[in-house]
């Protein structure tokens, strides 16, 4: 299967103009591996629970996280290479595979697979198992990797609603517990009216630029809304035509019309996408269904909605309003619609700790606390669109390198959404992990009082979930600092007092965060431990994915600036269209800088060799980086094949090698899904 | 104003109309038949943007087969008289969120049509220069494997999603407690071991335990985040 495909995604490289409808739907599909795969596998699931019945549930596991590791496997080989370094579009503009799409496309991997490696026990030890519920992780996900590709409003549609519709099943599906079915309820009223709303905008946004494409649209909200600007002499003679000749009159009458006609129908439809899609991520106002839904939800289905809906979500966030809808009037403050998302952004933030500091219930509290996260990640995103808002307001004559400047900082700031996302969803994912662990055989372990001493009776659950609530918090030597000071360090970067605002209140936000993690993580070691002993979990996939979500919390921290790399190369020339050459530029000029600091480091290094006769500096990383100076072409042609035996130039290849210089100490991201896979499939 | 206006209107009117007194109407017969109108002006505005395929499909679908599955469940369901009956007198509060909504969405809607009529004074009559096979079958079977061949063929997906959902929402639930006892058994050695009659497992529909166990509507003690 891997070779197959593997064989097929060069053939699409390399047939340049394929004839038929069908060559294209195929290339195309090449190029879109990873969630090709897990779509069919969510079918074979399906088939084989169909005929095989309950014999068939104990390999249910199994054969879903095979199908996942090749999903990984595909997607990690795609990561990084030179040919997606531009995008490529595929299905006709429909979707798009880039490095954003691939990067978000392994983290959604990576949560599936951990969810499944323990939501077999959690429903077989509750008394719900169903054979359904392999293949229904796989649909979300594939709707989550939908969002991640969409370059186009109808595919971002069709993302939200595979996703939902999956996981409206999933929250309902603990038939034995009336609070998933209210919570399903309450989750499938509210998201369907939202999903109303969202369609409502793309047809708003339809009828005021005629196209659905996100570039396209793109292209014309910024040509509208400069044009809004420029029309303001005319709009004033329209106003006031005493003593101008009827046809100048009808001229300016046709001028500000023409500047205001498509933004009046334009702007309902924004702000209606903003609320569906804000909705999905639970901010503030549309915040209400989450601590229920997640409450009354079976634990590793709350998993998924916390870690990986959020990863969906906020790629289509990101796609529409960040990518397309990041013009300077529209975008900037005081009216643009960045002002209304860091508002937003405050309440989430403040009502999300607040509210979760008065919580008793774990899975409350950590909903709560999830939202409080979402409030982080929509600061970086409003510093991210303010930043592309003043990068294409050109109409201002702007200094070329200050345009330059701010496209960078964008591109930097949509790396820390990035990469935020990313590390809340693994300690979520193992938090969320831990919970479901605490509990079998109908009775859950929820409430606080429960937790306290846990880690007399279980030191390494107690262990593991603690650096995933620090991670969460924000303590240095785990990931979740880092998250928080890229964001931090993006809005921070805008001269703006709105966005100092909001991060001194993140970082107010961020000691409230801190009380109620190390209430938890205070009672679980120096309380007595409660009289009742709750049950645990049968089976090993719960305790493996706690553990391996804490290892990756940890070494992410440790490795913070490669793993950091990966999201900035991610990000980098995220508002040009995918397959331009403007996007490939941008890659370069990362790749360029990434090849320059290392052969800074590097003459540090040997000076310090040098300096110190001992050799003091670690022997390893210069020879390392030297190997890879010498041979730049062929040197990496090893690890990373596919993609660089198409290396169409020489520099292309050359640029590439700073970066996977770093490869072997930290592609930290990028294997977890697949170790977290092959480990779980060891594990029964 | 044209034929082709004048009947627009008529049909638009005639939409706006139904489709209120779907949401007014208290019995949920009346409301479906409502529905049915709405359909059939939709539709008629639909012919009248030349997207015949589009038209036929919105009778047959909607306005039939839909419309036939939601009486179905109107009878499946057997309404209570009385419920419909009593209701409660709204707070205040309820009243002023009520009418600011609808003042909100008032707005917007006109919001939505001073953009609407902008548009139209900008360039009238335009778009409406499609090609001649526009709204036919051919055209959209066309685009559909053309253009749109991910969207559709992604929506098997999405569709095989809810189908799944509705057939694990609504399985037998004795059967499940037995099947989900029988964890690891296959059908047929579950036959021969003759383990059909398991005895039924203690606590069954309310987990005992922490979880709160609410009924619908009914705030539960923890629930609808009374903390914001």
């Amino acid at each position: 299967m891997t070779a197959l495909l593997a064989l097929l995604a060069p053939a699409a490289a390399a047939a340049p103009a394929p004839s038929s409808v069908g060559a294209t739907a195929l290339a195309d599909m090449g190029h879109l591996a990873p969630m090709m795969i897990v779509a069919v596998w969510s079918l074979l699931l399906l088939a084989a629970d169909a005929f095989a019945g309950g014999g068939m549930r104990q390999f249910q596991r199994r054969v879903a996280l095979s199908g996942l590791a090749l999903a990984g496997a595909a997607a990690l080989m795609q990561f990084g290479t030179v040919e997606y370094d531009a995008g490529v579009p595929v299905f006709s503009g429909m979707l798009a595979v880039d490095h954003f799409s691939v990067l978000l496309d392994l983290g959604v991997i990576a949560v599936m697979a951990g969810v499944l490696a323990f939501a077999g026990d959690y429903a077989r030890s509750h008394r719900f198992e169903y054979g359904e519920q392999e293949s229904l992780v796989l649909i979300a996900g594939f709707g989550m990797m939908i969002l991640n590709h969409s370059t186009d409003l109808v595919a971002v549609f069709l993302g939200i609603e595979t996703m939902s519709i999956a996981i409206y099943v999933l929250v309902g599906a603990r038939w034995n517990a009336r609070a998933s079915a209210e919570a399903a309820f309450k989750y499938f009223i509210m998201g369907a009216f939202s999903s109303g709303l969202l369609l409502m905008g793309i047809a708003l946004v339809y009828g005021a630029t005629g196209t659905t494409h996100l570039d396209q649209i793109a292209g014309q909200v910024a040509q509208v809304f400069t044009q809004w600007g420029a029309s303001q002499p005319y709009v004033d003679l329209a106003l006031h035509p005493e003593g101008a000749p009827a046809e100048a009159v009808r001229h300016a009458i046709d001028k500000s019309v023409m500047g205001m006609a498509p933004a009046a129908l334009f702007i309902p439809g924004l702000l209606l996408l903003l609320t569906g899609l804000l909705f999905k991520v639970s901010a503030v106002p549309f915040h209400m269904w989450t601590p229920d839904a997640y409450d009354g939800a079976p634990t590793p289905t709350t998993a998924f909605m916390a870690a990986g809906v959020k990863i969906g979500g906020f790629a289509a966030l990101l796609k529409v309003f960040v990518g397309s809808f990041a013009t300077q009037r529209l975008a900037t403050a005081p009216y643009g619609w960045t002002s209304v998302v860091a508002v937003l952004a405050l309440a989430t933030m403040t009502i999300g700790n607040l509210a979760a500091v008065q919580q008793s219930n774990v899975k409350r509290l950590l909903a709560y606390s999830s939202i409080a996260h979402v409030g982080y990640i929509l600061v970086g995103v409003v510093a991210a669109a303010n930043f592309y808002g003043h990068a294409f307001s050109i109409g201002t004559m702007r200094a070329a390198d200050q345009i330059e400047w701010s496209r960078e900082t964008g591109d930097f700031s949509v790396a820390a959404v990035l990469f935020y996302v990313l590390t809340y969803a693994i300690a979520t994912l193992g938090a969320f992990a831990c919970v479901s662990w605490y509990g079998a055989n109908k009775t859950e372990g929820t409430t606080a009082h429960e937790w306290s001493g846990l880690a007399q009776r279980h030191p390494g659950m107690a262990l593991g979930l603690t650096i995933c609530l620090l991670s969460l918090m924000g303590m240095p030597p785990t990931v979740g600092f880092f998250g928080k000071l890229a964001i931090f360090r993006a809005a921070l970067e805008n001269d703006n007092p709105m966005m100092r605002v909001l991060v001194v209140s993140a970082l107010l936000n961020s000691v409230v965060g801190a009380y109620y993690y190390l209430r938890l993580v205070v009672s679980m070691y120096f309380r007595p431990p409660s009289t009742t002993e709750v049950p645990t979990l049968p089976g090993r996939g719960a305790r493996v994915v706690v553990g391996l979500c804490a290892a990756a919390a940890l070494l992410t921290g440790i490795l913070g600036d490669t793993a950091f790399r990966r999201a900035e190369l991610a990000a980098a020339g995220f508002p040009y269209a995918a397959g331009t050459e403007r996007r490939a530029a941008w890659v370069d000029k990362l790749r360029t800088r990434w090849e320059d600091e290392a052969l800074a480091d590097e003459a540090a290094a040997e000076a310090d060799a040098k300096a110190p006769a001992n050799g003091k500096a670690d022997a390893k990383a210069p020879a390392e980086g030297k190997a890879d100076a010498k041979a730049p072409g062929e040197g990496k042609a090893d690890a990373k094949a596919p993609g660089d035996a198409k290396a169409p130039g020489e520099a292309k290849a050359d640029a590439k090698a700073p970066g996977d210089a770093k490869a072997p100490g930290g592609d930290a991201k990028a294997p977890k899904g697949d170790g977290k896979a092959e480990d779980v499939k060891r594990a029964p | 104003m044209s034929g082709e206006e004048l009947i627009f209107y008529l049909f638009a009117a005639i939409a706006v109309v139904s489709a209120l007194a779907t949401v007014s109407r208290r019995n949920p017969v009346v409301a479906a038949v409502w529905l049915v109108v709405t359909f059939f002006a939709v539709a008629v505005c639909y012919l009248l943007l030349s997207a015949t395929f589009l038209a036929a499909i919105q009778i047959l679908v909607y306005a039939g087969a839909m419309m036939v599955l939601f009486v179905f469940v109107i009878m499946v369901l057997d309404v209570d008289e009385r419920g419909r009956e009593e209701h409660r007198r709204p707070t205040r509060i309820a009243r002023v969120g009520y009418y600011g909504s609808l003042l909100l969405a008032g707005g917007f809607i006109a919001w939505v049509l001073l953009g609407t009529l902008a548009r139209q004074y900008l360039n009238p009559g335009a778009d409406l220069s499609k090609t001649p096979d526009f709204g036919t079958a051919n055209a959209i079977g066309r685009e559909i494997f053309t253009d749109y061949l991910f969207a559709f063929e992604a929506i098997s997906l999405l569709l095989l999603a809810a189908v799944i959902g509705a057939v694990v929402v609504a399985r037998n639930r004795r059967d499940r407690e037995k099947d989900s006892l029988q964890t690891g058994m296959s059908h047929a050695a579950r036959h021969a071991a003759g383990v059909a009659e398991l005895p039924p497992v203690p606590g069954d529909i309310a987990p005992p335990g922490p979880t709160p166990v609410t009924d619908f509507g009914a705030p539960s003690a923890t629930g609808h985040d009374g903390g914001t």
